[in-house]
Formats: C-alpha cells, structure tokens, sequence
C-alpha cells in the first residue's frame, strides 16, 4: 500500500475523526423506549384485548411462585427460559391491587417494554462504538426502534424482543472490545450472552457462532493462539456455565438434566403432535436445501440483513479490525438453529423465529457504511434509505399471512381497532369452577394456564407446580374431585391428565363421571372423581 | 612507504577514550593496553601521544596537540604507518592514569592513587570505580567497596593516609567508649552517619568514622559531650562489628518487645482479651441452652445466618473487582518519569532479606539484589540469618557477597517469626525507605526507582507502596498454576480497588515499601503475628496512612509441593485470624479508626477470606446432604429464602469468583493460566484443608511459623515473563 494511501486509510478513519463521547443519549432512548412500548402494550393489551399466548403464560408462570403459602421459585417451570418469568414476579405481586399485570399478563408487557428500552440503548452505544455521528446514530436507532417487528415485541411481552435486546448488548460489547482490546468489553458481551440464555434458547447458536466469528477474527489478527483460547474462554464462560446450572435445576428438581428439552412439554414434544405443522414446515422437512432456502427466505422480514452481511464480509476481507465476523457468526446462529429444526420438523414457521434478523441487520449495516472510506457520507445515506427499506419490508411482510406467520392477526386486529376476547373457554370454566365452591380441580396448566388467575379461590385448584400435584393425579381421591382435561388432540395430547389417563376425555375411565363439557376450540371436560378412584 | 612527517600528523577524525559499557553491560576500554605497555609511559606522557589500537600493520595514535615540539619528536622515532586522531587533553591524562597509574608525585593526595600505588586496586577496577562514580555519584570509597573493587578496610587505609588521620581498628580490639558517649547522641546519629565513639575521656572524645570527610558530624559530637573530638578511621565492618557489640541485645529485646510495651493490646502474644473470652463463653451458651430447646431452629438460624453472610461477602468482593475493572488499579509510574530521576539525591534505601534455611536461594536473592537499578553505594541491604541456622549462614559466608549486603545474625529466641527477624533489621537500618524482599524473590529492577517515585509524588498520609507480586513458576504445576492465578486476582482485582477506595489493605509479605520514620513510630512488625503483613497494612490505616499499589512487579517462587502449600496457606488463615483478633479486640475503636467502610472491608476481607475456607466444607457437606438425603432434610433446614439465598451462593456466587479470576488472567495477559481458573473450585477445596489446619493450630500454637521451603523449581524469571506472554 502507498503510503499516501496508509495515511488516508489513518486519516479517514472514523476513530479518529469521531472520536466518543460520553452522552446522556442511551439513557434518553432507554426511558422514551420503554414508554413508547409501554403505550403500545397499554393500548394492545386494555383496548384490543391482544394477550399473546406465549407470553401470558411466562407471567402465570411467575404468578404461581407466591400463589401458595409455600412460595417456591420451581413452579415457573423447567421448560420455558427462567428469566422472563423471575422479571415477572415482582409485578406479580401487585396483583391484589392491580389485576391486570397478571388476568391480563400485563407484567409481561411491562418487562418486555423495559428490554426494548434496553435495545435501544444498546444499538445506540453500538453504532458509537462504530463511530457512527450522533445524528445518524440517533436516526438509525430511532428507525430500529420503528421497526414494527421489534416494536410489537418490546410491547407485547414475548421473550423474542427481550432476547433481541440483550443480544445487541452482546454486540455492543464485542465492538467495543474490538475497539479498545479491553477483557471488560468482551466480558460484558459474554455476561449479557448468558442473560440471553436465560430468555431463549436461541442464544445458544448465537454463541456458538459468534464464539467461531470472534476465533477466525482472532486468528486474522494475528494472535497467539493461548489469547484466542483465553479470550473464547471469556466469552463462552458465562452462557455454557449458566446452561449447566440450568440443566443442574432440571436434574435437581425434575430429575432429568435435559427435562427442558425432552420433557412432555418441550418443543420437541410439542412439534412431534403435528400441531405446528404447515405446508411451509412439510417442505423443508428432511430436506437441507428446503430449509435452508426456507430460512433465507424468511429475510423478506427484513432484507437489509442479506446485503450487511455480504457487504461487512466483503469489507472484513479488505481489512479485519472491527469483529465483524464475530457479529455476523451472530447474526447466523438463530437461522442455523432453524434450519437444524426445520430439517427436523421440530420448528413451526412463525416470523418472530426470524426477528434476529432486524437487529445483527441495522449492526451489520452500519458496521459496512462505516467501513466506506472513500464517500462514506453516499453510504451513510444509502445505508440509511435500505434500513428505512427494510423496515417498511417488514411492515408489508408482517401483514401477509405467509411471511407475518403467528403475528398478522395481531396486527390487523390492532390496525383495524377490533376488540378481541381472547380465552373466553379458559374464563368460562373458571367461572363454573368460581360458582362450584365444592369443587377441587386437578388441571395442568400446561394447556390450562388462562384458568387459574380468573379462579377466586386459589385452593379450588390442584394444578402442576404444586408439589402434590404428581401425587394427586395418581391418587386424586381424596385430595382432588375433578379433573379438567381438554380434547386430547394437539397438544392436548400432552395434557399430564390426557397422558396418564389417555381414555379419560373420551368417558373411558371408570372411576370418573362427566360433570361439564365447555364450549370452545379445546373441548374442556370437567370429570368428577368417584369415590372408587384409586 | 612511511610518508612524510606532515602527512602523518594530519588527524583522521576525533576518538573518545572514555571506557563505556557494551550492550552485554561489559566495561570496555577503547585504550589496547598491549599496545600501549610497548611504548615507554613516561614518553608517552611527556609527548602527550598515545598509541591505543592496531588495524594490521597501522598503528592507531591519539594526541591532544599532535603538532607540539614534543609531539613531533614522537612521529620523527615512529618508523612505521600510523594513524593519527584527536582527543580531549582530559581525556588523554585519565587514560595515562589508568594505563600507567598517577603519577607519584599526585598520588597521596587521590585515594584512587593511594590504592594503586599500594597494590590494593588494579587500574581496570579503577577505570569501573571511577565510571560508577560518575553514573550514580557515589564517592570513589563507597564506589569501590559498594561493587567488591576494594574492600572495606582497604580503602579505611587509603582514606587514612589520604586524609592524615590516624586509623583504628574495632572489630578484634573491640575499642568501645563507655555507654554516657553513645547515649549522649542515640543510635540514629551514629548509625546514620556511621561513627562510633571509641574512648572518652573528661577532656577527649575519640570517634571513629568511615568517612572522616562527613560534615557535621565532630561538631555535633562535640557539641553534644562538650569535649575535644579526636577523629580515626577505620572500615565500615569494624563500624558493623561495633553496632552489632553495642546494641544487638537492645536489638533482640526491641525485635520482640516493641508493640508489647507500646502498646500492649495491638499485640498478638496473647490471643484473647477477658472481654473476648467472656463474649465466646457467652456465645457458647447462648448456642447450646438454644439447642437444648430447639435444635431445628437454632441450626436453620445458624444456617441463615451463614449463608447471608455469606452472600454479602460475596457481593462486597464482587463489587471490589467491579471498583477494581473501572478505575486505574496502580500508580503507574513510567520510565520517562524514572529517567527524570536524579540519582545524585536518591535517599539511602534499606533492604531486609529475612532468611531461614534458605541456603538454596540465598545466591538467587543476592543477584536478584544486585541487579537493581539503585546506587549500590546507598543501599542498605540486611541479610536477615538466625543463629542456629548455620547451613545458611556458612552459605552466605562463602558466595562472596557484594559488600552493600551485611549479614544479621539474629539471636535464638522466640517467637521464631519473620517479622521478628525483619524488626531486628529494621531497627538498625540507616535508609530512609525500607522494603522487605523474601528469599525467592526477583523483583523489577526498577521497583527501588519506582517507589521512590511514588513516595515523592505522594502525601505524607502515604507510608507504603505495595509492589504487585506474581510467580515465576507459574507453569510448573497445577498447584502453581492455581496459586497464580490467586494471586492475581489478590494483587490485580482486590488490593488495587481497596487502594481506589481508600480502604485498608493487608499487605503482601514482601515488596512492601515503607516509610522509615512512619515504621518507626508505630513499633514496626508484631512478632507474635504470622501475618505480620497484613496486622501493619492495618495498623498504618488505623493511624490514618495509605498504602499505594504501584505497577511493578516481584516474581517469587509459586509453592509447588502440597504438604509445604498447606503449611504455608494454614500459616496465613491463621495469621488473619490473629489479625482479626487482635483488632477486634476493642471493636468501637477500631470503627473509629477506620470508619465504617473500612470496618466493612477490613471484616470483609481479614475476616470473610478465612471465613469462607472454613465454612466452605460445611456448606459443601449441607448440599450432599441435601443430594443424599432429599428434600425433607433441605425443608427442615432451609427456609425457602434460606433456600434461594444457599442456592444462588453455590451457583452464581462460585461462577462469579471464577470468572472474575478468568477475566482478571485474561486481563493480565496469563493466557496459559486462564483455563486452569475454571478448575478453581479444587483448590478451593484445598484451602479449606489448610484452613482448617490454621484454625485449629490457633489454640495449640499461635505464633508457631510454618515455614515455607522455597528453591522447588529450576524457573527463573525469564519463565515467568514468558508464562504472560
């Protein structure tokens, strides 16, 4: 290289030219973040009556913690992610005085709301640490924040928006550790690594990815071999120690160190009912190419991701000093997992699976403009008209049955203004249950969650985090005097009560007697306990 | 073909005969003595020509006026080809001294003359003495006997002749002036000036000194006895011999008294006060009536207890690696700023070397010692050796030591303590700073500089600098390695945020730097104490001084044998109880001296580190339990909070000692130490072993010093700088 050359590549560098300063900017975008999803949610969830499913039994799952006098932490669960539901508890708690964070899981809303404050902020410090001007920096988070899949998931109290967030705070810390060389900055990356694993599994193949981004990152820079080791030991620590204090508590309490993903509840066992099964997820089973081309294709929610990727590999191959390998290994690690699964048939094709897409695309993309030496102002712009692009891409694909998969209902219930009333079986029973002070029901609220927070009397139920509850089910004479199954088809199926006694909806079980049958698209049957149950 | 006169006198260029160091740090001389001893010296002189090198047949030729009469004589002898260069006149005169010696009618007035003429310096330790001189602006004696070219006596006798006074010799005559001489002016007069009152007489006093050139010193004396002063030289041996004489029981008694007649309950001879007695028989009481009553309860609050101080002390450490991660850990002090330096106003510096049964290591420290950068002439260096270890002592009898080290015999008595030793040395040091190096230590050369730095830079409030201390043999064992990794932790993550935040630090046991006059006025190191480190690290904070954690490093020896781990580590558990004793023993006091933060982490650290390794197999037993005996057995004695609080403890409160030890290696560049801090919990284990052996030999032998063997290892220093990188 000439040396004039050398000196414009010093010169131009935005190290230099943008050198950092300390700004109140995160703060701000953390708190109008947070409250701008908080309206959101408010309006969703008190005026259209929209509670996602997913997310309203992370918040049950934290309202049984204290529902009984013994409160124990293990009634969340040993399938979902424990942190969502532990940030949960404490709104809770304030249940008494305001229903709705849990008849309407509203906690979760409010949760997912302070992590979308938290991904602005982190976007924000991210692009700084890329020396992006704080004017761009701010309109590209602004139009991040604008993106309607990451502001319907920081205000509707899915675990995706809060993963998202936390994963910017892991590229926030691998940038800023490419920056300044300092163990900090990639320990912090690796600490909210960890945290993601505590929301969703996801994290796993984004730390597997991005772990073999930073090694060959390392390896360009031309470190030592027992720094690379170091510094991928730093980084993986946290996620793979706190994976085996997950699988410790699975094994300690369900005596199955793997219960989260084998147990009758998982995923896997979920997806094996054929519920989740759709022409799309039938293509791609058995068929690497399928799946592949399938989760290529689910970039239309977000296309700029695909010319990022290819535009920061292109610049990573000119010159290698920003970790941009590390945050596209990233980038692909939840799309690999999805294609693992499709190939399985072990996925549904739902769009929120493809929501990493938004946030490694506006890193990336702004990593690649920044990586422009020579008009970097055109590539700022142009960066700027494609991530705009990419949100209105999204937009259009979130409305279309195909690609908005699990979300469009939402959002043209939310665009039209409808009024929807979600769980009315669910309500339903509990108002029988409410109007039966005799009755003491066993239900597994793996399925039946939506009963319990509308049931008065919290000891009118036996359900699954309850201690007895194993117990009871085999032997419910005595401590129960009715079951509550639903139809055993789908992930009925997998109702505990529908396992045990698979007959038993159907009327075959001897010892029972149906009281009730509800109306609804689970077919609820209340069935009495005689008295020559076992 | 010889040439014509004139073209043989034409200078070629212009030559430096300053000896300089080569890049080995050899002296060299640029003078070819064989070539010159061929020609006669007093010509050469007379000239003022000097021929110093031969390029083949050329004979190279340097002259101060090479057109002089006398000069020109010199080429007209010269039959053969030559090559003329220009020199300074000062120049040429210092390389004819050196080569021929001074001229005799000069030399009874130079006392590098007088050593020459007598044959008791060869004109090359000469030429090395002088460059010393100039380099570290010794004078020429201490020049001389500070790097072994002479020895003490030697140049006494040249300084005698030099100076007219008469010499006396104290070492077998054991001349000494009656006790009102040497108590009219205190030991510190006489032993910073190195002078000793020999005889004293109602009209005469007779000193002896080193330096009879050293100002002040007979007026002081006779201001002091009223009386003529009579003044005799004599070596710096016969001096030590005569302090020795004079003051080495007053020495013994102080090295073990000091802090108990000071002050009498900051001293660890006696563990427990009666009130502390009567606070444990209270406790004791207290438990069993409520065993007695109701055994599930009292354990499940005990349990409670525990674990939440437990949790806390956790969390204060976590946050002290937090503090530690944010902040600058150390005063940094670069070489610019040492290059500033002026070495002719650096203050004597003492060194104390306790060394029992270290004959292996002993020649390591003393190179480690000589290969400081710090004027040799003002170091103060004391060889620590007790008297009934002779295998060290014949050791360092026979390795012909520098003359700046002087070997300490320290009498037998109890307690049989390093920080008795380092008293004994202390209190007859002359430097104005003192450190404490161990036996197996290579610290920075630069680390005297750099503290002098600090001290300069700093308030008086600052009466220590704490070096960084890593091992050399890092890689040597698994156990090393864990111990590295410990440490680095201990010097890189804890001690620095105790610094940022102005808490008290327990010192390390060597490399600690010291004010002497602050050392002195607080008694110096409790004998009594096996972790006489960390008892003054608080001492000085109670009194208000700070400590100062600077950027250099000692390398030392990592214990590599487990039986000789677990003996030292029992010796520090034990040692921090004792400290934590001592101070606790009027505890309101101690929160005033310190304050509450420093109360906080002086009860975090003195009392949490050896806490958590006695506690740890009970906890660990707890949950085996629990795993053996199932819920019912966690229900009784777990109250849920308890439950959450034990469970987060076991799993987030291990993972975060141990990754912070991971980044903290990491962050120090050990890279081939960070994986084996994932396996810390082993060792953990291990210091629960020695913990408990500390513990217990607490109440059988509290002042006991479980002696450490060091020399396991064939690393050097040049491993260790290798394991970083």
């Amino acid at each position: 290289m000439e040396n004039s050359e050398v000196l414009r590549e010093l010169l131009t560098d935005p190290a230099l030219t943008n050198p950092r300063r300390k700004t109140g900017d995160p703060w701000y975008l953390a708190v109008g973040g947070f409250v701008a999803a908080m309206v959101l949610g408010w309006h969703t969830v008190f005026y259209n009556s929209i509670i996602p499913g997913d997310g309203y039994s992370r918040v049950l799952s934290a309202y049984y913690v204290f529902l009984r006098p013994h409160p124990h932490f293990a009634a969340i669960g040993f399938v979902w992610n424990p942190l969502p539901s532990l940030l949960e508890i404490p709104l809770t708690l304030l249940h008494h005085w305001w229903p709705a964070v849990v008849t309407k899981g509203f906690a979760g809303n409010i949760v997912s709301a302070a992590f979308y404050g938290v991904g602005l902020a982190n976007l924000y410090r991210a692009l700084d640490w890329l020396r992006v001007p704080r004017a761009t920096r701010w309109v590209w988070t602004l139009l991040y924040g604008l993106n309607p899949l990451i502001l319907w998931y920081g205000a509707n109290g899915m675990s995706d928006g809060m993963l998202v967030a936390v994963l910017l705070g892991m590229a926030e810390g691998l940038l800023a550790f490419f920056e300044t060389d300092n163990i900090e900055d990639l320990v912090r990356s690796a600490l909210w690594l960890a945290v993601g694993f505590l929301l969703r599994y996801e994290a796993v193949p984004v730390a597997a990815f991005a772990g073999l981004g930073l090694i060959i990152a390392l390896i360009r820079q031309g470190r030592s071999r027992g720094y690379i080791e170091g510094m991928l030991l730093v980084f993986e620590l946290p996620i793979v120690y706190i994976a085996g204090i997950w699988m410790f508590t699975n094994w300690l309490i369900m005596h199955n160190p793997l219960y989260f993903l084998l147990s009758p509840y998982g995923n896997l066992a979920q997806t094996g009912t054929g519920s989740y099964t759709t022409p799309a997820t039938r293509y791609a089973y058995q068929n690497l190419f399928h799946s592949i081309l399938m989760v290529a294709h689910w970039q239309i929610l977000f296309f700029p991701v695909a010319i990022a990727i290819v535009a920061v590999l292109v610049g990573e191959v000119r010159k290698s000093h920003r970790g941009g390998l590390a945050i596209a290994g990233a980038a692909i690690g939840a799309p690999v997992l999805q294609v693992a699964l499709l190939y399985m048939g072990k996925s549904a094709d739902w769009a929120r699976f493809f929501i990493y897409y938004v946030p490694f695309g506006y890193v990336l993309m702004a990593m690649a403009a920044q990586n422009v030496r020579r008009h970097r102002r055109v590539a700022v712009l142009a960066a700027t008209v494609i991530l705009l692009l990419g949100n209105v891409g999204t937009w259009k694909a979130l409305q279309s049955p195909r690609w908005g998969t699990g979300d469009h209902r939402y959002i043209a219930q939310i665009l039209k203004g409808q009024r929807v009333h979600p769980f009315q079986e669910d309500i339903h029973m509990a108002s029988y249950i409410n109007t039966h002070a005799h009755l003491k029901v066993l239900l597994d609220t793996f399925t039946t969650f939506a009963v319990v927070p509308y049931v008065k009397r919290p000891n009118q139920f036996l359900m699954t985090a309850d201690l007895n509850f194993e117990a009871a089910l085999l032997n419910p004479l005595g401590q129960v005097n009715a079951f509550l199954v639903p139809e055993p088809v789908g992930v009925g199926a997998l109702n505990a009560i529908n396992r045990q006694y698979p007959g038993l909806w159907a009327g075959n079980v001897s010892w029972t007697r149906l009281i009730k049958t509800f109306p609804g698209p689970s077919h609820y049957r209340l069935y009495a306990i005689l008295p020559d149950a076992p | 073909m010889i040439g014509d006169v004139r073209d043989r006198t034409k200078p070629t260029g212009y030559v430096s005969l300053s000896p300089f160091l080569d890049w080995q740090g050899k002296l060299c001389d640029p003078v070819d003595m064989e070539v010159a001893y061929t020609y006669d010296a007093d010509m050469l002189r007379r000239t003022r020509v000097l021929p110093f090198a031969q390029l083949d047949d050329v004979l190279c030729v340097v002259s101060d006026n090479p057109d002089s009469p006398e000069a020109q004589e010199f080429w007209s002898a010269l039959r053969r080809p030559v090559r003329l260069y220009l020199t300074e006149p000062w120049q040429l005169t210092l390389a004819y001294d050196r080569l021929f010696g001074i001229p005799e009618h000069l030399s009874d007035r130079q006392l590098g003359g007088i050593l020459m003429s007598r044959n008791k310096v060869a004109a090359h330790q000469l030429v090395e003495a002088l460059h010393v001189q100039k380099v570290d602006g010794a004078r020429l004696g201490e020049a001389l006997t500070s790097h072994n070219l002479a020895n003490f006596w030697d140049v006494a006798e040249a300084l005698a002749i030099q100076t007219g006074y008469p010499l006396i010799e104290l070492s077998v005559s054991g001349l000494t002036a009656p006790a009102e001489a040497w108590d009219a002016l205190g030991e510190e007069f006489w032993i910073r000036n190195m002078v000793v009152p020999v005889a004293c007489t109602s009209e005469e006093v007779s000193i002896a000194m080193v330096d009879p050139l050293r100002e002040g010193v007979r007026e002081a004396v006779e201001r002091a006895l009223s009386r003529r002063v009579r003044l005799f030289v004599t070596g710096y041996r016969d001096m030590a011999i005569t302090y020795a004489r004079r003051y080495n029981g007053e020495y013994a008694e102080r090295s073990r008294e000091e802090i108990m007649s000071r002050s009498p309950e900051q001293s660890a001879n006696f563990l427990l006060t009666g009130t502390q007695k009567l606070s444990l028989i209270g406790f004791v009481i207290l438990f069993v009536a409520s065993m007695a009553r109701n055994w599930l309860a009292t354990l499940t609050a005990l349990n409670a207890l525990v674990e939440a101080a437990y949790a806390l002390n956790a969390i204060y450490r976590l946050w002290l690696m937090f503090i530690s991660s944010r902040f600058p850990r150390h005063e940094v002090v670069r070489s610019v700023r040492l290059s500033f330096l002026s070495l002719d106003d650096l203050p004597t510096y003492t060194i104390l070397v306790p060394l029992y049964k270290e004959a292996a290591v002993l020649p390591k420290i003393a190179r480690a010692i000589t290969n400081l950068r710090y004027p040799k002439h003002l170091l103060d260096v004391k060889f620590l050796l007790e008297a009934d270890d002779l295998e060290t002592i014949e050791v360092a009898r026979n390795i012909n030591l520098p003359n700046f080290i002087q070997l300490l015999i320290i009498p037998a008595s109890e307690p049989r303590t390093k920080p008795k030793a380092c008293n004994f040395g202390f209190w007859q040091s002359r430097g104005e700073y003192v450190v404490i190096f161990d036996a197996e230590d290579a610290p920075d050369p630069d680390q005297l500089l750099k503290a002098v730095e600090v001290f300069r830079h700093s308030d008086d409030s600052v009466a220590c600098v704490q070096a960084k201390l890593s091992y050399y043999n890092q890689s040597q064992n698994i156990l090393t390695r864990w111990f590295t990794s410990e440490y680095a932790m201990w010097f890189d993550q804890l001690l620095p945020a105790l610094f940022v935040r102005d808490l008290p630090i327990p010192l390390g046991g060597t490399s600690n730097h010291f004010r002497r006059d602050v050392l002195r006025q607080i008694g110096a190191w409790d004998p009594f104490n096996v972790t006489e480190d960390a008892d003054l690290g608080i001492r000085l904070s109670r009194l208000g001084y700070r400590t100062v954690v600077m950027d250099s490093t000692t390398w030392e020896e990592a214990n590599s044998d487990f039986v000789n781990w677990i003996r030292q580590r029992s010796r520090w558990v034990k040692g921090y109880i004792q400290t934590w004793i001592v101070h606790m023993r009027h505890p309101v006091r101690l929160v005033r001296d310190l304050g509450v933060p420093g109360f906080v982490a002086f009860q975090a650290i003195i009392l949490g580190t050896p806490m958590t390794f006695l506690l740890n197999p009970f906890l660990w037993g707890l949950t085996t339990a629990w795993f053996l005996m199932g819920t019912p057995f966690a229900n009784a004695l777990f109250p849920a909070w308890v439950y959450y609080l034990a469970f987060l403890n076991l799993a987030l409160g291990n993972f975060a000692f141990m990754y912070t030890n991971v980044s903290g290696l990491a962050r120090r560049s050990d890279w081939g130490l960070v994986k084996y801090a994932t396996l810390n919990p082993i060792y953990w284990t291990f210091m629960s072993v020695a913990g408990w052996k500390g513990f217990l030999q607490l109440f059988t032998r509290p002042s006991f010093w479980e002696k450490t063997i060091h020399g396991l290892t064939k690393a050097d220093v040049a491993d260790g700088l290798k394991g970083g990188s």
